[in-house]
């Protein structure tokens, strides 16, 4: 395990974590604020936290599922919300692409797509931001 | 969600919400859209086409759906304007306040059928107008020509209109 830079705490660094999964658990903030964010390159992220707000910067497609009691703040490229679903208090989810095998509850926070978004899960946010080009759900069979 | 905000670039949009709805921006593709009740906001709120289904709606901004359909299956008011192709009024509850604060539209069909409320309405350059008003007063000022559509049947209840008429069977 690496040392910890002066004033540094895990979680805070603005070096890129890659890996395949990233597992968030138990109490604590991940990143510092919007602008002080936990970069990532990795393809799962699970979510089991009983505390904190989660701040992230995913450089490209992510999947996504679980639960935390704050907010998360997060940018991402294609997101997907796998089946068990990904919810939080609050926050802003922003992604190139959504597809929701599960729920998607944001809470209070809101929730941008740039582009298309489809799938049977239920989107909850307080705001929901529909950019760029795309089709958002399938036909009128499929909302 | 409570609010939807609309800047895309090109895509059709379906959605289904749960409840009611505060909406505002634009598309160029279609949205089809089924909501509770549905504010739009100051902004206003437009697509290419489309179909917008809501349980009341108020328009505190534009609402254009250029050549699709709005169905309302309850009351209606706001100033601002109502561009579709059709506009369906279903349900009780009131379309419009009254004769000095009406709803603003510029459809090119009106589909009633409606089973109370008044409604008040200010059409722009004509429109084709058919169904029931399910016993509420029917007012309609239309700067245009009124083609009535078959029989329309306002019951017992008053009927006004202010403009030009004709009149055309039923399409079987």
């Amino acid at each position: 395990m690496g040392r910890e830079r002066d004033g540094e705490r895990p979680g805070q660094r603005s070096g890129l974590l890659t890996a395949d999964t990233l597992n968030l658990n138990g109490g604590g903030n991940v990143g510092v604020n919007a602008g002080n964010r936990l970069n990532t390159v990795v393809n799962t992220l699970a979510l089991n936290k009983s505390g904190g707000d989660t701040f992230l910067s995913e450089a490209d497609a992510l999947n996504a599922q679980g639960t935390t009691p704050g907010n998360l703040t997060l940018d991402a490229g294609a997101t997907t919300v796998n089946a068990a679903g990904l919810s939080a208090a609050g926050g802003a989810l922003t992604a190139s692409a959504l597809t929701l095998n599960g729920a998607l509850n944001l809470g209070v926070g809101s929730v941008t797509v740039n582009g298309p978004a489809s799938g049977a899960g239920l989107l909850t946010a307080d705001t929901l931001n529909l950019n760029g080009g795309g089709n958002v759900g399938v036909n009128a069979g499929t909302g």
